[in-house]
């Protein structure tokens, strides 16, 4: 730390940006990155060309699968709704996973620490690239969404579950504040993903570890047998979207989430600052 | 050791947690207000008819019965053109809506589904419910008269008396039958409230006591709860999860239905007979004999005359392979007694003899069977 002292206080003010730059252009141009967000691209588009195939069908499958014959923007709804149980927690963990781990185990980590950044910016920037990561991610599955449905069925005035409509400014801020929604409900995940990293130097085992936390949460979730833990698990109001679609906007839910959130990465985050600043690294 | 202190944040992290979700419930413990009659309180509640708030509510029923949200789809029950099923399904399974009123002539009840709503909306002389899944909507034109009347606060009899002496004729009304307390040591929704008891003075009813939580401040029922006979917990409960004063947005309250949407228009006639149910051959008509009240106040029995009780259950007769879709939702709740088929809940009691007579009370299965003979 003394020698970002002695940087002085422009050096010290800039390094932070400059550290959360590199490390998002170091996500964003990984293959894998890329390849994860093209998988979530895909899920929109895969349900847009089904509906269009085979029609919707008699009422059964994903929410508001039979509205998108009437209205191609219920395509990005739908996605969403799929993605958030799977796709959207598997590929945030992968994300999460790797984040000290797989500096560890390519051995770039003690570079990073010889740096004069200190281990808890170290923590903050690759959080905050996690998080980057999940914005990026929900926003892919809405906006190939909205573009798939366009593309291949009429679109018009969304009708919202209140029975009232509205315009293309109107279903902007809705889409938009769903994909913050879901950006918020993986914020815990994300955590817990970061603490796992800082576990283990194989970046696979941390990353298994936060998908099978993720998958736990939500069978325990829909045992009614435990419903006391229900509102405590991070995965308790991932499905709770809908309530961004009524009229006026149900907050209730989104700030109970956001709450819960927060409460998750003030326990798991201060857990991987314990685990992380007090390891020995050796790799 | 320095090791020690970088894993304060994750030890102190745990228990700030805990602080933040208990503190607010224990200080909100125990509201100090001054005492009051049960006819003050009713007076209160009475001078509540011009309320304007919005809110959420929460309401859930444990009255024994076995889960009818696809017996009741079978049965196809309808109110025009949409389905009552979301609204019949308050009898088994609990729910959460949200409430808008400003004053007697606007309210909007919204029952939020998942991924799905259903909504009631009157304005004026006018009353809208539609339906998010079904896709359709049932328009009421009520008349000046009727709007005031659908209003659920409205006392009857209230235009012509003040609160106060509204209150006083409903307790001399109830006070034989039923002892009634106020306690002020509760909240509902963060309010303080004054909660009014009524215990049945008869043992012959199922219904232990009943409360109702009392805004002490603006005199509006927060909550309600029937308890059964041997529960601890509540029979039936809906109480606000959260409430604010204040008129709620004027938009609220105003509807047209969507583009696509399949719109029935009613007069209340038709109302009335759709809610009778469209299975029941006679429908309304099913009704038009006069029931038979026996016994007082909390252990009421009805009884309707023969046929009655075939032609609403098709349950005794040989109706049942004309109507299976009715039958399956009776035989799935009746259980075979003595004297015929009856069906008993931790509140009601329902009993179809074999010569198709029906009895219903809040009282045991053996008093209507005593009553059946």
């Amino acid at each position: 730390m003394s020698q970002a002292e002695t940087a002085g206080p422009t050096a010290a003010a800039v390094r932070p940006l400059a550290l959360l730059g590199s490390e998002l252009a170091t996500l964003f141009r990984r293959w894998r990155t890329i390849t994860m967000l093209s998988a979530l691209a895909a899920v929109p588009v895969l349900i847009g060309i089904a509906v269009r195939v085979a029609g919707a069908g008699s009422g059964r499958g994903p929410a508001f699968i039979g509205a998108i014959t009437d209205n191609g923007l219920f395509v990005a709804f739908t996605a969403i709704a799929v993605s958030i149980p799977v796709f959207l927690p598997m590929t945030l963990a992968v994300v999460a996973g790797d984040t000290i781990a797989g500096e560890a185990s390519l051995g770039t980590l003690r570079y990073l620490l010889v740096a004069p950044s200190g281990r808890l910016r170290i923590l903050l920037v690759k959080y905050a690239a996690c998080a980057a990561f999940a914005i990026a991610a929900t926003l892919t599955v809405a906006l190939f969404g909205c573009l798939i449905g366009a593309i291949l069925f009429h679109i018009g005035p969304v009708t919202l579950l209140s029975g009232s409509q509205v315009g293309f400014w109107g279903f902007s801020g809705r889409i938009l504040l769903l994909a913050l929604y879901e950006t918020v409900s993986l914020l815990g995940l994300a955590a817990i993903g970061l603490f796992a990293s800082t576990l283990t130097s194989v970046p696979v085992g941390a990353m298994a570890a936060t998908i099978v936390l993720a998958a736990v949460a939500q069978v325990v979730d829909a045992l009614p047998q435990l419903d006391w833990i229900h509102p405590w698990l991070f995965s308790h109001y991932w499905l709770g979207i809908a309530d961004v679609l009524r009229s006026p906007v149900e907050w209730g839910s989104f700030l109970s989430n956001l709450w819960l959130q927060l409460g998750y990465l003030a326990v798991f985050g201060a857990l991987a600052y314990g685990r992380f600043t007090t390891k020995d690294i050796a790799s | 050791m320095n090791k020690v202190l970088r894993w304060l944040p994750a030890m102190v992290a745990p228990v700030v947690i805990a602080a933040a979700v208990t503190i607010p419930a224990m200080a909100n413990a125990d509201p100090t207000l001054p005492s009051k009659t049960p006819a003050q309180l009713i007076a209160l509640i009475g001078g509540s008819q011009h309320a304007a708030y919005s809110g959420t509510v929460q309401e859930s029923s444990d009255l024994g019965l076995p889960d009818l949200g696809s017996l009741q789809s079978a049965t196809g029950i309808s109110l025009g053109g949409s389905s009552l099923s979301s609204w019949a399904s308050f009898l088994t399974a609990s729910h959460t809506a949200r409430v808008f009123v400003d004053g007697p002539e606007k309210q909007r009840l919204q029952l939020l589904g998942s991924w799905a709503e259903t909504d009631l909306i009157h304005n004026g002389t006018s009353l809208w419910e539609y339906d998010s899944q079904a896709g359709s909507a049932a328009h009421l034109q009520l008349s000046s008269d009727a709007s005031s009347a659908a209003h659920p606060d409205a006392l009857p009899g209230g235009t012509a008396l003040t609160p106060a002496q509204a209150a006083a004729k409903l307790i001399a009304a109830i006070t034989p039958s039923t002892t009634l307390t106020v306690s002020t040591s509760d909240r509902v929704a963060g309010r303080a409230v004054y909660s009014l008891t009524l215990t049945p003075k008869t043992s012959a009813t199922l219904v232990d006591h009943t409360t109702l939580a009392v805004d002490a401040f603006t005199g509006l029922p927060l909550s309600a709860a029937v308890y059964a006979r041997g529960q601890s917990a509540p029979a039936f409960t809906t109480a606000f999860t959260s409430i604010s004063y204040g008129a709620p947005a004027a938009s609220v309250f105003d509807f047209t239905p969507p583009a696509g949407t399949t719109v029935s228009q009613l007069t209340p006639m038709e109302l009335l007979s759709g809610l009778g149910g469209s299975a029941p051959p006679k429908g309304l008509g099913a009704f038009a004999p006069k029931p038979k009240i026996t016994g007082s106040d909390w252990a009421t029995i009805v009884e309707l005359p023969a046929g009655t009780g075939s032609a609403l259950l098709g349950a005794s007769t040989g109706t049942r392979s004309a109507a299976p879709d009715v039958s399956s939702l009776a035989g799935s709740l009746l259980t075979p007694v003595a004297g015929g088929e009856g069906l008993q809940t931790a509140l009601v009691s329902v009993l179809v003899t074999a010569d198709g007579r029906l009895f219903a009370g809040a009282v045991p299965l053996a008093a209507l069977e005593a009553a059946a003979k």
